[in-house]
């Protein structure tokens, strides 16, 4: 016949704050363990990423002085290469800001008809203005002159023409002079 | 006792991992991220001046370094670096020469002659001074005869020369009196004609510096390359030019 033992515990409620002392301290360094796990988790990929960074910014670097050197061996070409582009710029702004005086003389050769002639040009890039005078032999020859003025004008060639004297002599001869402001630039 | 003692042995693991945590934190995770910031921002920074150098580097090697010296022999006829006055001078006899107009008096006021190029004198005045690679200009004013078609074709020649003159005013008197005009009609014969031109004469001085290592290599864009195109067609009167290798532009262009 089998006896049964009574399962008695005497310290019963001393075990059970026992027991709950030792989950309280379990529970305690377990959550102790994983704030400094996480920390740990953040801080050594940053540590990580901060070596990375150091270490890919010394190969740089290296490739810098690489460049650098070779730039320094070739710098006598780079220096050609900034005063052609400089005395190129300078040549562009001349050549765009220059007057072909020799276009304009010829311009103002056409503009006096057969039977007049021309006496005198100023050409003046600074106020943009051609001081003309000439002769003209009729008054028939004076109308061509004015009508070929008047033509200039209306193509656009110049800007303004201002008839600033007109003149006739004993001989019977027209003296006219004009002033024409440029259309240019 | 014993009970307090139990409760700091249970917070004694939390403490000390707190402990270390903030210390750790103001030891080492602050500069860290700070250092890794700045490094981020230094890589950025480094990258994109490598890309620059890189860029520079791959532009200068592929620089054919002959047809560089041409076209800069071409640029430095048309453009001189110095101020051209024995150039101007010759250039301008051959030209008279050439379109057959008789040169008369010329008026030049080239400045203040150095007896160092590179340095100018401390009492050059403030008008005198000449920015270096900027365009600068030195007048010259020239008397002419001959007829009207050689005044004309001689303005032309000058125009189509190097180095380079952007005419400022011609005074053209066609040699055209009253009675000349009749005579003139009746016989078609081309009067005496004479002209005062005043020119500037163009010219630049180096640039002063290259720059900073990382700057951009100037690349000759298309304005550029046509403007190469139509000097390198100029007619060149003088071709006594030597490129110099000095970086440093002249305050005082003179050199003779």
């Amino acid at each position: 016949m089998a006896s049964v033992v009574p399962n008695i515990n005497l310290l019963q409620k001393t075990k059970r704050i026992f027991d709950k002392h030792a989950r309280k301290r379990k529970r305690i360094t377990s959550v102790s363990t994983i704030a400094l796990v996480i920390y740990l988790a953040i801080l050594l990929p940053i540590v990580g990423y901060r070596i990375f960074l150091s270490t890919t910014l010394n190969s740089i670097r290296r490739d810098i002085d690489q460049k650098t050197q070779g730039i320094q061996q070739q710098q006598a070409k780079e220096q050609r290469q900034i005063l052609l582009s400089n005395k190129l710029t300078n040549i562009s702004e001349a050549l765009d800001n220059r007057i072909l005086f020799h276009e304009l003389l010829i311009e103002m050769f056409e503009l006096f008809p057969e039977n007049a002639s021309l006496q005198s040009v100023d050409l003046n890039k600074a106020d943009n203005k051609i001081t003309v005078s000439g002769i003209v032999s009729s008054v028939f020859t004076m109308s061509e002159l004015f009508q070929s003025f008047t033509q200039s004008l209306e193509s656009n060639l110049y800007a303004q023409i201002t008839i600033t004297s007109l003149t006739k002599s004993s001989e019977g001869e027209y003296s006219v002079s004009a002033e024409i402001t440029s259309n240019s630039n | 006792m014993k009970f307090i003692e139990s409760r700091l042995r249970n917070w004694l693991v939390p403490i000390i991992v707190g402990v270390v945590i903030l210390i750790s934190i103001f030891i080492i995770g602050l500069p860290t991220i700070r250092q890794t910031s700045q490094l981020r921002n230094d890589v950025t920074q480094e990258r994109e001046r490598l890309a620059l150098l890189t860029t520079k580097l791959s532009q200068l090697t592929a620089l054919d370094e002959s047809l560089l010296q041409s076209q800069l022999f071409e640029a430095e006829i048309a453009l001189p670096s110095r101020k051209p006055v024995f150039e101007t001078l010759s250039s301008l006899s051959l030209q008279a020469s050439e379109s057959g107009v008789l040169l008369g008096s010329f008026n030049f006021s080239p400045g203040e002659v150095a007896t160092q190029s590179s340095q100018a004198s401390p009492d050059t005045s403030a008008s005198e001074k000449i920015d270096p690679g900027v365009l600068s200009r030195m007048p010259l004013s020239v008397s002419l005869t001959g007829s009207n078609d050689v005044i004309i074709r001689f303005l032309e020649i000058l125009s189509q020369s190097a180095p380079l003159i952007e005419p400022i005013q011609v005074n053209l008197a066609t040699g055209t009196t009253s009675q000349e005009f009749i005579e003139q009609e009746q016989e078609l014969i081309d009067p005496g004609a004479s002209a005062t031109l005043t020119f500037d004469v163009l010219y630049s001085l180096p640039p002063e510096n290259i720059g900073k290592l990382s700057d951009p290599l100037p690349v000759i864009n298309p304005q550029q390359t046509a403007t190469l195109q139509l000097i390198q067609s100029l007619n060149k009167y003088s071709q006594d030019f030597t490129f110099s290798n000095t970086n440093t532009g002249k305050t005082n262009p003179f050199t003779f």
